[in-house]
């Protein structure tokens, strides 16, 4: 919890997301593409956000993500994904179960 | 950051405009794709199901669907029904003449069918002066038509010196009908390079444009008028040139240009007949240079990275020839402002 207290996020560390279905997700040399088809709007997505988003969607919760982050920059990588899955949320892209 | 990742292409278009006939009952004096009668070889229904069979493949996130008329097609909802099937958008571009309660009713059944309406002026005298003569009030009655069935509905302008004049007007139909207002650019492409020097707007309606489309957010302009973004903040989209990076153009015989304003040999990129769509974009040469290309007149401007050069089309077809700068590009003068 400590992680996503930190951050000042929404997310739900134990609770279980899914892709929105007014999204669609394309995976490209850079990470990916998200595309949110109601307003039209791209989203781009780094290769952690995308591996992390994966997880997600694959039915880990976001606690579980981020205990596969391990080592001396696991604080400050976990920080950015719980970050970056807020902001996933807010925009509407995963939606919780 | 985005202009690089982009530049070099993507593994798959974001959309895509497919021209799925030449036929069109009407005759706009500025069609970009000089239609009118079909074409005896257009793709069939078997050819474009394989199409979008493709398209789901490489999670083409939605196609624009143009012509020529698209209604015009006998097996046009056999295509749309399908390409909603495998989950593809489908956006549809029509004159609205051929829209009946029964096809409204059709298209009011099929989830991910947008639907936009051409309308190049406010009243009948604009319009009609470029879509032909009764082609306004057709418009208007496939507009309530569609309102009436709840369709997403957008109305689309071609934006031109003689419309422009009615910019708050044709918001405000929009709303009467409960659409999105689009507003496009004028592109000496097809029939457009006869009527160019007369129709297109003029420096000051770009300017003035510029800060209308920032006033007005919830227009929609299919980043047609990115060029003007070297008047100040950049205006919503990708604000750079996607022909063969990020969007292409496969006509109604199969052939795969890198936008649908240049529809010239230099810009054939192949057919879908001869090679899968992937492999065309993916490896065409023409797609492979317009990946490197840059608009070499313009490295040298402060404002390069407001609009990498504007609309290739739109140089080209002017100018005549490549690397030369978007001939309504409003940066020089801006420039000049901003340093006074």
């Amino acid at each position: 919890m400590q992680a996503a207290w930190q951050a000042g996020v929404i997310v739900q560390l134990d609770h279980r997301y899914r892709l929105s279905p007014k999204v669609k997700l394309r995976r490209e040399r850079f990470g990916a593409l998200l595309y949110e088809w109601e307003r039209g709007h791209l989203y781009f997505l780094s290769p952690p956000l995308v591996a992390a988003l994966s997880e997600l969607i694959q039915g880990k919760t976001p606690g579980e993500v981020l205990e596969t982050s391990s080592g001396e920059s696991a604080l400050n990588g976990s920080s950015k994904v719980v970050k970056a899955l807020e902001k996933l949320e807010r925009i509407g892209v995963i939606d919780e179960l | 950051m985005n202009y690089e990742l982009l530049r070099q292409g993507l593994e798959a278009p974001i959309c895509l405009t497919w021209e799925i006939t030449y036929g069109c009952n009407l005759h706009c004096t500025h069609c970009l794709s000089s239609s009118g009668k079909r074409a005896d070889n257009e793709l069939s229904l078997e050819e474009s199901k394989h199409l979008l069979d493709e398209f789901a493949e490489m999670q083409v996130f939605y196609i624009n669907i143009g012509g020529g008329e698209p209604f015009i097609r006998p097996d046009f909802f056999n295509i749309a029904e399908y390409s909603v099937q495998k989950g593809i958008g489908f956006h549809v571009s029509t004159n609205g003449t051929l829209l009946s309660e029964k096809s409204v009713r059709r298209i009011a059944a099929l989830p991910g069918l947008r639907v936009q309406v051409s309308l190049d002026g406010v009243d009948e005298a604009t319009n009609d002066a470029i879509r032909g003569r009764g082609s306004y009030r057709k418009a208007m009655q496939a507009l309530a038509l569609l309102q009436r069935h709840s369709i997403d509905l957008s109305i689309n302008c071609v934006l031109t010196r003689f419309s422009f004049l009615q910019l708050d007007a044709l918001y405000e139909l929009a709303r009467t009908y409960g659409a999105r207002l689009r507003l496009s650019r004028l592109r000496p492409s097809g029939r457009g390079k006869e009527r160019w020097d007369l129709l297109h707007p003029t420096r000051e309606q770009n300017v003035h444009l510029y800060y209308w489309l920032r006033e007005h957010p919830e227009v929609v302009t299919g980043d047609s008028f990115f060029f003007l973004s070297a008047l100040g903040p950049q205006l919503d989209g990708l604000g750079m040139c996607g022909a063969g990076r990020v969007t292409c153009c496969i006509t109604p015989t199969g052939d795969v240009y890198a936008c649908p304003f240049l529809l010239s040999p230099q810009f054939w990129a192949g057919n879908v007949r001869e090679q899968p769509f992937s492999v065309i974009w993916r490896d065409s040469p023409v797609f492979q240079q317009l990946r490197q290309y840059e608009v070499e007149a313009c490295q040298s401007c402060l404002l390069f990275h407001s609009c990498h050069g504007g609309c290739i089309a739109a140089s080209f077809y002017v100018t005549g020839a490549l690397g030369n700068p978007d001939p309504e590009c409003v940066a020089i003068t801006s420039l000049n402002e901003r340093t006074a």
